[in-house]
């Protein structure tokens, strides 16, 4: 499976199932977990279980299919790897906006998605956009509705997502404060110059 | 779609193909009620998703037309607007006919409209779904198949489930072409100018050949199909003397809405050449209302945003460059001249503002997206623009 579609599969419907061979850690209260290669670093909330992936990093809590939270950093060269697109520098927050939704649409795992809101916000300091969606599995796949959000800023070094979802059944809304509380805590560092 | 997918299909065929030998043969009976149970399951998931078009006027217009179609047919036949702006429509064996917005879109009138209801009706009468399942003997191989390809098309995940048993991907060439000619007797018989369909499959073929790729596995989004449509309704008598009813001013009126969302969905699924093609045509804009210029101009942005790049395109770089500058330039004038169509109509301001954005010119941009904000002062719809104009306002403060 691509690195593109394991993080699709990951951040958005939360099949746990899909992702090779994670050797979990536990999140510890005061030791921010740092993505050197990536530029940021993140207080993932304390006693969670977290995991990094390449550009990506997640933690949860009862497992990925329940809730996570995560970070996605993406260069702008095949930034939406789903829409074969890529970004630039430029893009403004809402055009990054614009394509994350359409590249949740065009995900065919996801089904009746609704954007619930679509606003600006800051990140790490930076101008951002903040969606919220709706969603469910197919039918199939017992059809369980999700809600997700996606707080996203651009940087000359590309483009970085702090996201969170969760089954709207006990979940959703139970951990929604901890993740603002989580995001609060994100901050771009220096980039390796060498990437 | 990609190669990988590609091979995963034909993988999948000849698996199937294997499996289809040694299936349970199932008895007429079980072979009918087995398909009732998955449209019933199909029809289901479209009711409870949200891609029914929910406009009561519109549902009770194309009930009645279709109706006046097949007066033998009242309470059998039950037609629904689905929002997809793709040029398509289906029917089930249930007796469900499901009509994308798309298509009322690319319909001039109602004896068009007509043209379409007929042939998805005639599949219906024609027993077209149970005849094509008992002819490929395996119902489960002909239905997954057809479920990957859809699947890989990109077909609405919500359809998937109905793909084998309708006629979203067509039926075989005979039993379309029954379908035609039930569809014209049918549209002749209630009054309707027998030159509905061959006027709205000349102008799909138009639209397909100008875009110069398959649009996915619905049935008349390929070219072949939409020119034997033309052919056999020709050859019926679709090219008579004008005689007959259209009823554009009724139709026009009814399906407004739903030609909207269509142009709004196509504008948001980022299809710059399809709202070029279909907004250029003057007199599809002069039936919708004049802020709908601006879906022109964002699609000339939109087409020149995705101008491809050299080598992924036959033609040279210059040539490319050319067409995405000519693009470019050709949004702005839409957007003025929406400006003076539509003077109120917000969007145009914002996007306009980011066209000035995007090209440097920061003070324009500024005004731009300040005059959109009068315009639109719910917090909710503005706050990128005042957080634009919060940013523009730093960098250009003296």
């Amino acid at each position: 499976m691509s690195k593109a579609g394991i993080r699709i599969i990951v951040l958005l419907a939360g099949m746990a199932v899909a992702v090779p061979a994670i050797a979990w850690k536990i999140v510890m209260q005061g030791q921010p977990f740092t993505h050197k290669a990536s530029g940021y670093s993140i207080q993932y909330p304390a006693g969670w279980r977290y995991e990094k992936y390449g550009d990506f990093s997640f933690t949860t809590r009862d497992g990925p299919c329940m809730q996570k939270i995560y970070v996605d950093f993406r260069k702008h060269k095949k930034a939406f790897p789903a829409l074969g697109k890529d970004a630039t520098p430029e893009m403004m927050p809402q055009e990054l906006a614009e394509k994350i939704v359409e590249e949740m649409e065009a995900d065919g795992s996801l089904q009746n998605m609704q954007v619930l809101s679509n606003e600006p916000t800051t990140l790490a300091g930076r101008p951002a956009f903040k969606v919220h969606v709706s969603f469910r599995t197919s039918v199939d796949a017992g059809s369980v509705r999700y809600e997700g959000i996606v707080v996203g800023a651009n940087s000359p070094q590309g483009i970085f997502l702090v996201g969170y979802s969760g089954s709207v059944l006990n979940y959703f809304a139970r951990d929604l404060e901890t993740y603002d509380k989580t995001l609060a805590t994100f901050a771009i560092s220096e980039v390796n110059p060498a990437r | 779609m990609s190669m990988v997918s590609m091979n995963v299909i034909r993988a999948s065929v000849m698996l199937l193909a294997l499996q289809a030998g040694s299936a349970h043969a199932l008895d007429e009976q079980e072979q009918r009620a087995r398909i009732e149970f998955e449209t019933k399951k199909g029809e289901y998931q479209i009711e409870h998703s949200e891609l029914l078009f929910k406009d009561p006027e519109l549902n009770a217009y194309l009930q009645e037309v279709t109706d006046r179609l097949f007066p033998d047919m009242k309470d059998k036949l039950h037609v629904r607007a689905i929002r997809d702006p793709n040029f398509n429509a289906f029917a089930v064996s249930t007796g469900g006919v499901y009509f994308n917005t798309g298509t009322l879109l690319r319909l001039d009138d109602e004896s068009q409209l007509a043209s379409v209801l007929g042939h998805e009706g005639t599949h219906f009468t024609a027993d077209h779904t149970y005849r094509t399942v008992h002819a490929a003997k395996s119902a489960s191989a002909i239905t997954l198949l057809a479920e990957l390809t859809a699947a890989g098309f990109g077909i609405p995940p919500e359809l998937v489930g109905l793909v084998g048993y309708s006629s979203m991907m067509g039926f075989s060439r005979a039993y379309e072409r029954e379908a035609d000619r039930g569809g014209f007797d049918r549209m002749t018989q209630a009054g309707y100018d027998a030159r509905g369909g061959v006027l709205a499959f000349e102008r799909l073929d138009r639209e397909l050949a100008a875009q110069l790729v398959s649009q996915g596995p619905y049935f008349f989004a390929s070219h072949p199909n939409v020119k034997e449509r033309v052919a056999n309704l020709i050859e019926f008598g679709g090219e008579s003397p004008p005689e007959g009813e259209k009823d554009t001013d009724r139709y026009l009126a009814v399906t407004l809405r739903a030609r909207l969302d269509a142009v709004a969905q196509i504008h948001r699924g980022g299809d710059g050449r399809t709202l070029v093609f279909l907004l250029e045509d003057e007199k599809l804009m002069r039936s919708l209302p004049p802020q709908a210029r601006y879906y022109l101009a964002e699609g000339f942005r939109l087409r020149a945003e995705k101008a491809k790049r050299p080598g992924k395109d036959k033609r040279s770089q210059e040539e490319i460059e050319a067409q995405r500058s000519s693009d470019a330039a050709r949004a702005v004038q839409e957007y003025a001249l929406t400006l003076g169509q539509a003077p109120d109509y917000a969007p145009t301001y914002e996007a306009l503002a980011m066209q000035y954005y995007r090209i440097g010119d920061k003070s324009r941009a500024l005004a731009l997206f300040q005059r959109y904000i009068e315009l639109s002062p719910d917090p909710k719809q503005n706050g990128y623009a005042r957080q634009y104009v919060e940013m523009l306002s730093k960098e250009l403060a003296p």
